[in-house]
């Protein structure tokens, strides 16, 4: 027996503006994604991967297309319906933590919980714990580093046990060293719990946490790869820009040295 | 949108706050001109002098004594009854002019009467018992009744405020004043036709007298005419002679006193209304310093100077209130202004000439004072921004920090619940703030509704629920056995009473000595007393026991125990037993013992009538003069309305006030959470979630709110009470619990009132924008 994707996107479009000032931020995205999966959405700025995500998240609505998640298309337009959607199913990690300063780390996880009905304190504590801040339970969100706030942030996404996890520029806050310690506390979890999950960045080094990099351009998916291969071509890449500098660096010199002996 | 809407208030609120200050300057001014008009119309007197004792032949002689006099008026002014056709007699105060030239009536039209049977009513009279020139009226003066044609309706500077004496509520069509020649009112009362009862003199200038509101004597420039006057009174053996100046005038004294009362609330307002302005444009140009931080980190990143900063932020407050303050100028000055204040305000008075004029003295400094106190509020925020440091905003070091005390309160509470309560004080200083704008927002509306709701508790009270006889009739020494077996055969029940005036030693206030048959806090007695420290006065103490208000207790100084001195046919030492809530200042004795103090007998017997029974003219024929309960409490209820209309203005500048304060702060609190709750709404908080997260807070802001408003309320009340108190006109201040719990009803529902607003805002924000932009 076959299961379907869990996400699934047909010919989706997001268009802003009328006429002449008409954008197409998607232009006709058709996505298969299936359950488990944990997708890094790359691209420039104005490839219309946050659009992407926002759809995603029903946060925002298409122009044109079908989304289905879990076979169920996705309301549209129904604010109310929307956010039940959202409640039900996404865990949304935002890029300045929006953790709320007048609740401490648990609380947040809590009120999430709360806000779902699914009140665990067991699993809230469980979560802090897995994402190494255990101790820190009452600390308020001014009292912790960026990158305690952010693995709060991850466990708050993960307290109502979602389907689907989302992250828009989780680690654009922080420092590479932080990053990585964030998103393989992320990684760690939601392969622990079988979470899929999209995460957008412009930071090619998180594609090894990637299973599958997609990227986006002008609104369009120019390219679809396992995450691996993505890895592996995405770290040639950058080899090939260390290479470029080396070379570039390489030449000013000879140039340099040249034109003193010369003159 | 959010910023326009701001500044819209703001703008609103400096407007409303100019135009009151405007209009309540200028009336004052007006009404000021409009009293100094009349009076110097009317020539009205300066000095007068009373014969108590009765009328006496030789007053043209003391008046050609009185060499200091510009004028020197003899007259008769004596107490009787009007015939009106079909119903009771009403109690009338007849005037007998002889030389007619001080304290002379303002025509509205006719002439003086001249002959015999001539007389002229007074206007509010001729108003409301629909009497014109060429109708015959039937009057008495204790002694039979006479028919007088009226020959002319006028005003008279004396009644302006239309009560009988010592009445404090207007008895319009219940009352009546009449002006005749002194020898037609001699004719009247069977007196000799040189019978006089009263001098009215008019002095060189107008000297000052000595106000029943303060402690100083500003009499200084009055009393040696008194002086001369009162050597001549004595020389002619009439010591019993009463001399008052303007200020011991009912009339003339009650309108001073309420023009004052407005003229010393005027800054009070004033500075609540720019405060108030001030404030909200403080918090208001605060919470655009704050959401426009990184626009002014990144000005300060490029080199901006801070000056420059501080300029643009302080032009907005002087732009805002320079042009809030021109629109409430021009509101002030238009036909919803000033004049249309003034002009209600003598319609209600009865005042028949009124001439209105703007002032822009008062006006520029309403304007420039209101422009620089909103201006001066400005500073600190303007100040703040151009402080902001660029890595300090940048680096999200103002962000919300918790607060432990406040986790430790909310620790077991439902987080959704605790989110509530802690946004609610997460910033002590912004909570403090929004109090106290919520608190002065309420000072206008709440002060002036639990004055007004004291005011007619008071009246309440004294009017009716501790009197309890329905007639009351002044009567001749003569003619009072005549009363006294009539009411034996007629009444249910009667109790004799006798009233003098007395003054206090060495000083020029009087008040009323009245004695009563029956002392008692219960409906046994025709006047029952409201007794509010002490005890009842014992009879037959030595010295004599008394009760006395507790205006005059709050103002003398004289307290339950002490034996106090006062003028009454000579000095007279007396207990205080206890202290009583009266109208007006009045000393009460057991009958006997004012009795054996004043040798009298009475001066009137109060009557409670069964249902059917009515004053038949045996009774009119031997009275004096005959009130009626209940149209002294129609008068009073006349007199609540007209002043809740004219408190109408007050209400609805206050209502504006407070509702757009409570608005704009309250969305201000809103606004500040915006990331807060769109992040919410992202992580799948429903609506009712939110409204829910929402409504705890705002119940709280609207509890502890409306508690500070009910407060501040109380302060503004004491302040206004004070203001409008003086000697005759002293009231207590009564919370009524009811109106108290309104004003803080009234906050507690604008305040749950914002939870929908503040959804209808959260269901219209970007959710994308708003997540995505820096946590401030």
């Amino acid at each position: 027996m076959e299961f379907g994707p869990l996400i699934e996107l047909k010919d989706l479009t997001r268009y802003f503006g009328e006429g002449d000032t008409e954008v197409k931020a998607l232009d006709g995205i058709d996505l298969d994604i299936k359950e488990g999966e944990i997708i890094a959405l790359l691209g420039p700025s104005g490839s219309g991967k946050t659009t992407l995500l926002n759809l995603v998240s029903a946060l925002d609505n298409p122009t044109s297309g079908e989304y289905y998640f879990a076979g169920e298309s996705v309301s549209r337009g129904n604010v109310e319906k929307m956010t039940a959607f959202r409640r039900e199913n996404i865990g949304y990690i935002f890029q300045f933590f929006n953790l709320l300063g007048d609740l401490t780390a648990l609380e947040n996880i809590q009120l999430v919980q709360e806000l779902s009905g699914k009140k665990d304190e067991v699993r809230a504590k469980k979560l802090l714990e897995m994402v190494g801040l255990e101790g820190l339970e009452n600390r308020f969100p001014s009292q912790m580093s960026g990158g305690q706030r952010q693995r709060v942030a991850i466990a708050r996404s993960l307290a109502k046990s979602p389907r689907l996890i989302l992250g828009d520029e989780l680690t654009g806050n922080l420092d590479t060293e932080t990053s990585t310690l964030v998103m393989n506390v992320l990684i760690e979890l939601c392969r622990e719990e079988g979470m899929t999950t999209i995460f957008v960045t412009h930071d090619e080094n998180l594609t090894k946490f990637a299973t599958r990099v997609i990227r986006l351009d002008s609104g369009k998916v120019i390219s679809d790869e396992d995450g691996h291969l993505a890895t592996l071509s995405g770290q040639a890449k950058l080899a090939v820009k260390d290479v470029k500098k080396g070379a570039k660096k390489l030449i000013e010199n000879v140039k340099e040295k040249a034109g003193r002996l010369l003159g | 949108m959010r910023t326009k809407l701001r500044v819209a208030t703001v703008f609103l609120l400096i407007t409303i706050s100019v135009y009151a200050g405007v209009v309540m300057a200028e009336h004052t001014r007006n009404a000021d001109r409009v009293y100094d008009d009349f009076y110097s119309a009317t020539n009205l007197a300066d000095l007068i002098v009373d014969f108590d004792g009765g009328p006496i032949q030789d007053a043209s002689e003391i008046c050609n004594q009185f060499v200091s006099a510009n004028a020197c008026e003899t007259s008769l002014r004596l107490d009787g009854s009007f015939d009106k056709e079909n119903e009771d007699a009403i109690p009338a105060i007849w005037h007998g002019y002889s030389t007619y030239e001080v304290s002379t009536l303002y025509f509205e039209e006719g002439e003086m009467a001249d002959a015999m049977n001539e007389i002229v009513i007074d206007r509010h009279a001729a108003d409301e018992l629909d009497i014109a020139i060429g109708d015959e009226v039937n009057i008495s003066s204790g002694t039979g009744w006479s028919k007088f044609n009226v020959v002319g309706i006028a005003n008279h500077p004396e009644h302006l405020w239309f009560t009988p004496d010592s009445v404090m509520m207007p008895q319009e069509g219940n009352f009546i004043v009449g002006y005749m020649t002194s020898q037609a009112l001699a004719e009247l009362s069977n007196l000799s036709l040189d019978s006089r009862n009263r001098i009215s003199i008019d002095l060189p200038g107008t000297p000052s007298f000595d106000l029943q509101d303060t402690t100083e004597d500003e009499g200084a420039e009055i009393s040696t005419y008194k002086a001369e006057l009162s050597q001549i009174l004595t020389a002619g053996n009439h010591s019993d002679a009463r001399i008052s100046d303007r200020g011991l005038m009912q009339s003339v004294e009650l309108l001073r006193m309420d023009l004052e009362g407005t003229r010393k609330s005027l800054p009070i307002m004033g500075l609540v209304l720019t405060v108030v302005s001030g404030l909200v444009i403080a918090v208001s140009l605060d919470r655009l310093v704050k959401s426009q931080s990184r626009e002014i980190a990144v000005m300060r990143t490029l080199g901006i100077e801070s000056k420059d900063i501080m300029f643009g932020y302080l032009l907005a407050p002087l732009i805002i209130g320079g042009a809030g303050s021109i629109a409430g100028i021009l509101l002030g000055i238009s036909p919803i202004g000033s004049s249309a204040m003034t002009n209600f305000y003598f319609e209600f008075m009865g005042v028949p000439v009124v001439i209105t004029h703007h002032y822009p003295d008062l006006i520029a400094m309403i304007g420039i004072l209101t422009t620089i106190g909103v201006f001066l509020f400005g500073i600190r925020p303007a100040i703040k921004a151009a402080k902001m440091m660029p890595l300090e905003v940048m680096s999200q070091q103002s962000e919300v920090k918790g607060r432990r005390w406040l986790n430790r309160i909310t620790k077991g509470l439902p987080v959704s619940i605790a989110l509530g309560i802690r946004s609610t004080f997460r910033r002590p200083g912004r909570l403090a703030l929004t109090l106290i704008a919520l608190s002065l927002s309420m000072v206008i509306l709440g002060g002036t509704m639990l004055m007004m709701s004291s005011f007619e508790q008071i009246f309440q009270q004294t009017m009716y629920e501790s009197e309890n006889w329905d007639k009351e009739v002044i009567a001749s020494e003569e003619n009072l056995p005549g009363v006294e077996s009539w009411a034996q055969q007629n009444a249910e029940a009667h109790e004799k009473f006798m009233t003098f005036t007395a003054s206090l030693i060495d000083q020029e206030r009087t008040f009323a000595v009245s004695g009563l048959e029956v002392i008692s806090e219960f409906d046994d007695a025709m006047h029952s007393q409201i007794l509010i420290e002490g005890k009842l006065p014992a009879k037959g103490a030595n010295p004599p026991q008394v009760l006395i208000d507790e205006g005059m207790s709050e103002i003398l100084g004289w307290k339950v125990g002490e034996e106090v001195e006062f003028e009454l046919f000579g000095t007279q030492k007396v207990q205080v037993s206890g202290v009583n809530r009266e109208l007006s200042r009045v000393m009460t004795f057991n009958f006997d013992d004012l009795k054996s103090l004043s040798g009298m007998n009475a001066t009137g017997i109060r009557l409670e009538l069964a249902d059917e029974k009515q004053v038949d003219d045996e009774l009119e024929a031997i009275s004096i003069m005959i009130m009626d309960s209940k149209d002294r409490q129609q008068g009073f209820e006349q007199m609540m309305e007209q002043q809740d209309a004219a408190m109408m203005t007050f209400y609805v500048i206050g209502v504006a006030i407070a509702v757009s304060i409570l608005f704009n702060t309250l969305m201000m609190n809103l606004a500040e959470r915006d990331t807060e709750l769109a992040t919410l709404r992202v992580l799948g908080a429903s609506r009712w979630s939110l409204a829910w997260i929402l409504t705890v807070e705002h119940l709280l802001i609207g509890l502890i709110g409306g508690i500070a408003g009910m407060l501040s309320s109380v302060i503004m009340a004491e302040v206004l009470v004070s203001t409008f108190s003086t000697w005759s006109f002293h009231l207590p201040l009564v919370i009524d619990w009811f109106v108290s719990l309104q004003i803080i009803a009234f906050v507690f529902v604008i305040a749950l009132l914002t939870t929908p607003v503040g959804m209808w805002r959260i269901s219209r924000m970007n959710l994308i924008e708003v997540v995505s932009r820096h946590e401030r």
